[in-house]
């Protein structure tokens, strides 16, 4: 979401917000990411509650200069928001980090859970040097459940962005739409192979849902879409991962995640 | 003349005019760098997609059904926004007595600090008012909203008016008032429409201990059936009410020293005489708090249950005894540093935010500084559930699925196994008795 933090009345819904404090130093400290790299936007993505301390992550984009799809850069920082770019994660052990039921514990250097991996050097002639295994810590573990939210949940409505002959995104004038599961897309990089024909044959340009529909998604009941009591604040929930958020009014949309970074993993069960 | 003329060269579907017309139209609404170039694509996809200007609806837009969707729900708004101070119904009566009622608003404040945002907070109080004029309920504050899948439910605790009655209950149900029954809830989906707020029924011990097995996502109709294994007696609504006695019953929480245990009677509480609210230095660590309400027996009651007939030769005093000694009490008033998740986890946080400087107090004779601080303790059994603290105000919200913390994955429980059928025994032919004959009779 916009760091003007104007948005966050669509968050109240699910009953979470960024008090004062928060608000000040976030905004202040997300503007310094651009000392670095320059993006085209900065957004906040969201929060993740830990026991002791909370991790904010911010979301860069740059959409000019990208083919297909505009290039995200993530950000994370703990209560001394100092943003640094969040590391990637080992991906050996991501099935393990995505059964987790733990919170997170808020300190980053925290081990997961220990893995046994032995570095051999094989040029080596006598005895094969080992490297310390490297555990799986805390911060890989943010770093996969953001982008497993990500991935699987961000989405914007149809008709927010447009694809440029060039194959680039850009924001178009957004009128709203009407509050249906089909008027949503992914956003991420088609994998769904009727989009990506749709792209391939340059159709996307003249069509505004060329991203995934959620409509696809299975099961198809992990989106809950609600508006608030004036029928105009939609806001569309992921029961998969609690806490995820788009959020759309005539004019605005924007998607945030706010929540403790455990999946719900049992949803399947639920219904 | 132009005009006509373009029209005349035709295709089935559409003539030169129109698909000019058309095309020119899309070019200008996607506003592409290179037009020239792509001019005879553009002229192609509007053929091909058969897009028409006049039917020009993209974004599938609805503007006036929306217009007319605003009108009804400002109608609502205002109308629950005026209602409490007109009175109910249409006619302006006198404001009518109501029990007390938190300042929604206000809490709302303190929530913020917690992270903790409650939407449309006058407009909930504005609801909470009404129910305590309509209902007669006293004690009644806001309990905190349950998500469900398709709508959300708010949720209100008080006490009920006392004139209502329930008829028969089977003896095991703690009646209302009592137990796990005391403290009655309202649920509503709609905040603008008064007449939503339902009142959830009595609940029976069976329920709670299979709530306490099943992990179910509500779906926002009260009515709707509840299909799992183990099979739930009730309906949403009986569940909902389950949950919410059990959230409620386990995470309550005070200042310590707030309440004694009665002498003689150690589960009862009193209030300790001459008490004042600490101030926030004092209440900064788990230490500082304790548990208020009792906790859910395994049998799914408060209080043990002594039938009325026991069996031979048992004193009841021995019998309540032995049924304590299977199903013990836990201690009331337990010091919240003292909660363990299974995992040995701790079960609660609490964290201090805002403004934590002293300030020297306005009146120059008081001693006490002024603190701002919040104090904020989050569950993390019941995740959701906030307590915050600030300058002598104390106050409870839970905002969630209605889930329990849990370390292992769910699996519900697989159904008993169905037996197959014995074999049916081969049938035989009737054993037919050679006819008798009659015995001579001896003379």
């Amino acid at each position: 979401m916009d760091i003007s933090f104007n948005d966050l009345k669509f968050i109240q819904q699910i009953g979470q917000t960024l008090n004062m404090e928060e608000r000040i130093k976030l905004k202040l400290a997300i503007l310094k990411i651009q000392e670095h790299y320059t993006f085209d936007e900065v957004l906040f993505w969201g929060r993740v509650e830990g026991v002791e301390k909370d991790y904010y992550i911010a979301m860069g984009i740059q959409y000019k200069g990208q083919y297909e799809f505009p290039l995200k850069k993530f950000y994370w920082s703990s209560n001394n928001y100092h943003f640094a770019e969040l590391p990637k994660y080992n991906e050996e052990y991501a099935s393990r980090a995505d059964n987790l039921r733990e919170p997170f514990t808020g300190q980053h250097e925290h081990i997961v859970f220990k893995t046994e991996e032995e570095i051999n050097f094989e040029d080596s002639l006598d005895i094969p040097a080992q490297l310390p295994a490297k555990h799986f810590s805390e911060l890989e573990r943010l770093s996969y459940v953001v982008q497993q939210v990500e991935f699987n949940c961000a989405s914007i409505p149809v008709g927010s962005y447009r694809l440029t002959p060039t194959h680039e995104l850009i924001r178009k004038a957004f009128k709203g739409v009407k509050a249906e599961l089909k008027n949503y897309q992914h956003f991420r990089v088609p994998t769904r192979k009727d989009k990506q024909d749709l792209i391939a044959r340059d159709e996307a340009l003249y069509r505004e849902d060329f991203l995934d529909s959620l409509v696809d998604d299975t099961p198809n009941q992990q989106w809950s879409l609600q508006a608030d009591s004036t029928q105009r604040n939609i806001t569309l929930r992921n029961l998969i991962w609690p806490g995820y958020v788009t959020y759309n009014n005539d004019y605005t949309f924007g998607y945030a995640y706010f929540g403790d970074g455990i999946k719900n993993s049992d949803f399947e069960f639920l219904l | 003349m132009l005009k006509e003329k373009l029209q005349e060269i035709k295709d089935s579907n559409t003539n030169l005019y129109q698909h000019l017309n058309n095309v020119l139209t899309k070019i200008l609404l996607d506003n592409p760098k290179n037009a020239f170039e792509l001019f005879e694509d553009y002229s192609f996809q509007v053929k091909s997609s058969g897009f028409s200007f006049d039917k020009y609806n993209e974004f599938d837009n609805a503007e006036r059904t929306k217009i007319s969707m605003d009108q009804a729900i400002q109608q609502k708004t205002l109308k629950l926004v005026n209602k409490i101070n007109l009175g109910t119904d249409e006619e302006p009566q006198e404001a009518t007595q109501t029990g007390y009622l938190p300042n929604l608003t206000e809490e709302a404040y303190l929530y913020e600090w917690a992270g903790i945002g409650i939407d449309e907070n006058y407009k909930i109080f504005k609801a909470l008012s009404l129910l305590s004029v309509t209902k007669q309920a006293s004690k009644l504050r806001f309990w905190g909203k349950i998500m469900a899948r398709e709508k959300d439910y708010y949720i209100a605790e008080g006490v009920a008016n006392s004139q209502v009655e329930d008829g028969e209950l089977p003896p095991e149900v703690e009646p209302r008032g009592s137990g796990v029954n005391t403290k009655s809830y309202w649920a509503c989906t709609d905040i603008l429409n008064d007449k939503d707020w339902v009142e959830l029924p009595l609940i029976t011990p069976q329920q709670i201990n299979v709530s306490r097995q099943i992990k179910y996502m509500f779906t926002g109709n009260l009515e709707a059936d509840v299909i799992t294994n183990p099979y739930f007696f009730g309906k949403e609504k009986h569940l909902l009410k389950a949950q919410i006695v059990r959230i409620t019953q386990s995470t309550v929480r005070i200042p310590k020293g707030q309440y004694i245990l009665r002498e003689g009677d150690p589960r009862e509480i009193d209030q300790t005489p001459e008490y004042k609210l600490p101030g926030f230095h004092e209440l900064k660590t788990l230490n500082d708090w304790m548990h208020f309400n009792t906790n859910i027996l395994n049998c799914g009651r408060l209080v043990h249950l002594i039938p009325s007939e026991l069996p031979d030769g048992v004193e009841p005093d021995i019998y309540q005894k032995q049924i304590e000694a299977a199903d013990p009490f836990e201690n009331r008033l337990k010091q919240l540093s003292n909660d363990k998740l299974p995992n040995n986890k701790p079960a609660w946080k609490i964290r201090i935010v805002g403004d934590t400087t002293d300030y020297n107090p306005l009146a120059k004779d008081t001693n006490n500084k002024v603190n701002n601080g919040v104090i904020i303790i989050k569950s993390l059994v019941w995740p959701g559930l906030v307590t915050v603290y600030s300058n002598k105000v104390l106050s409870q919200l839970y905002y969630g699925y209605g889930f329990k913390a849990t370390t292992n994955h769910f699996y519900p429980k697989q159904p008993q196994q169905v037996q197959t059928e014995q074999p049916d025994l081969p049938e035989q032919p009737e054993p037919n008795f050679p006819a008798e004959v009659p015995q001579q009779q001896q003379d």
